[in-house]
């Protein structure tokens, strides 16, 4: 892993598993101000939050996905503690699951006097 | 005519870039990007958008099924979706994502034309019908 830890005296491998953990808080936590630090200087601030997003989830995935698969190689089973399931984040062509309830949908429309929609 | 967007979605995909209103201070936000969705049933907004408006949710809840079955609760709020310049006032739904969904209580008031081979979506012209 790059980069130095412990002082600069150590690889992240060196270090035992308490200061490994120490190590990996501190590094989301950098990860978190260095967002927070983007986010805050972005032009395009909903943008910019919605691609960091994008990279925490896919990286969560990943790490999921990584240790659901040596579950299943481990033929345990069972979810691996602490990896919870979440619910999807992105949800295609929604259906409403009481459709009696889309009248609560109804649009009142109004012309708009400045050209404010089509970007 | 705006293009579709290939950078969060592959095949690309036709995503409007609207302004959302604070129903009753007026506070408005501009260029929220939303997927124009004929397969979603309502419209639902980016929380982060919401938030950032000050909007309170309803305390109503409804259940949103996906493609696949699965299910997701997602509060109401009412706002004022601004777009092809027409106002949308109503309830909305939110979702986790910086990309909001423009469904069918919408999009069935506007004449749209999505272009695939061309990359790109615009507004057709009103019919006789429509006057």
């Amino acid at each position: 892993m790059a980069g130095r830890h412990k002082g600069n005296t150590k690889e992240f491998r060196e270090l035992n598993f308490a200061e490994q953990a120490k190590s990996i808080t501190a590094m989301i936590n950098n990860l978190e101000a260095a967002i927070e630090h983007h986010v805050g200087h972005s032009p395009r601030r909903l943008e910019t939050i919605g691609k960091c997003l994008a990279q925490v989830d896919r990286l969560r995935q990943r790490l999921r996905n990584s240790y659901y698969q040596q579950g299943a190689q481990a033929g345990s089973g069972e979810a691996v503690a602490g990896v919870e399931e979440v619910p999807r984040l992105h949800v295609g062509s929604p259906r409403l699951a009481e459709p009696e309830r889309a009248a609560d949908f109804t649009m009142e429309v109004a012309e708009e006097s400045r050209d404010a929609g089509l970007r | 005519m705006p293009a579709y967007d290939d950078e969060r979605f592959a095949p690309a995909a036709p995503v409007a870039r609207v302004s959302l209103r604070h129903p009753d201070s007026g506070k408005s936000i501009a260029d929220v990007p939303m997927l124009i969705d004929s397969g979603a049933d309502a419209t639902l907004l980016p929380k982060s958008a919401v938030a950032s408006l000050g909007i309170i949710g309803t305390g109503e809840r409804y259940e949103l099924m996906a493609f696949d079955g699965t299910t997701n609760e997602s509060e109401a709020v009412h706002a004022v979706l601004v777009f092809l310049n027409k106002t949308f006032r109503g309830r909305f739904l939110q979702v986790e994502s910086a990309v909001g969904v423009i469904g069918r209580n919408v999009l069935n008031r506007v004449r749209l034309l999505l272009d695939g081979p061309a990359l790109n979506w615009g507004e057709l012209p009103p019919t006789s019908e429509d006057a």
